[in-house]
């Protein structure tokens, strides 16, 4: 689990000893978010993956 | 939430679009993107990756690491993009971070500078609260 002060609340990996729902296959990882109201996940690269972000809950 | 990728150099367009629930956001490997909650509470996303090492390089923070602070591209990005929506990124003397408040969202939701208090964790539905072990709504 990450807390941090600026926009993100928290987020939870199945490699944490939090429980997370999912089933994550080998060779991928999973992390559920939250993000804080006006909070911004700010510019970045993921240098060795494609990320998909599926919206559970909040408006765009 | 809105989303956006910086495609490439030499695309046409770089692309920034709402992402609604039960929509889903495509970000490629190795191209820039970023996410913004534009709204006055919480929302929530899986983010899920095709390596369980996907790795993340935020730029920001690697300016400033490369020690291009004072370097006439970096005051650009600065008057045009910190100064901007992101006033909040980190100045090179702070703590990285890989997250930031868009002030101007904060003062439209009368939320203090630090952001929201709390978690925003009690706007969670108690089908989200499953997932993150926590006890139902008026259950504490």
């Amino acid at each position: 689990m990450v807390e941090d002060n600026a926009g993100l609340t928290f987020q939870m990996t199945r490699g944490s000893n939090e429980f997370l729902a999912t089933l994550t296959p080998p060779g991928s990882a999973q992390f559920l978010t939250v993000l804080k109201p006006c909070g911004i996940i700010l510019p970045h690269v993921h240098p060795r993956a494609t990320e998909l972000y599926s919206i559970l809950f909040g408006r765009g | 939430m809105s989303a956006g990728i910086a495609q490439e150099n030499g695309s046409a367009q770089n692309i920034t679009f709402p992402v609604e629930v039960g929509e889903v956001f495509v970000a490629p490997q190795g191209l820039l993107h970023f996410n913004h909650n534009q709204e006055c509470h919480a929302n929530a996303f899986f983010q899920s990756f095709n390596s369980n090492d996907p790795g993340a390089v935020n730029v920001i923070n690697a300016l400033a690491n490369l020690g291009m602070a004072n370097a006439d591209g970096a005051a650009a990005i600065k008057a045009s993009t910190a100064e901007g929506v992101m006033v909040s990124a980190p100045p090179p003397d702070m703590k990285p971070s890989a997250f930031g408040l868009d002030k101007h969202c904060l003062m439209r939701c009368n939320l203090p500078d630090t952001g929201a208090p709390g978690d925003g964790l009690e706007t969670l539905p108690d089908a989200l609260r499953v997932l993150y072990n926590l006890p139902p709504l008026g259950k504490h």
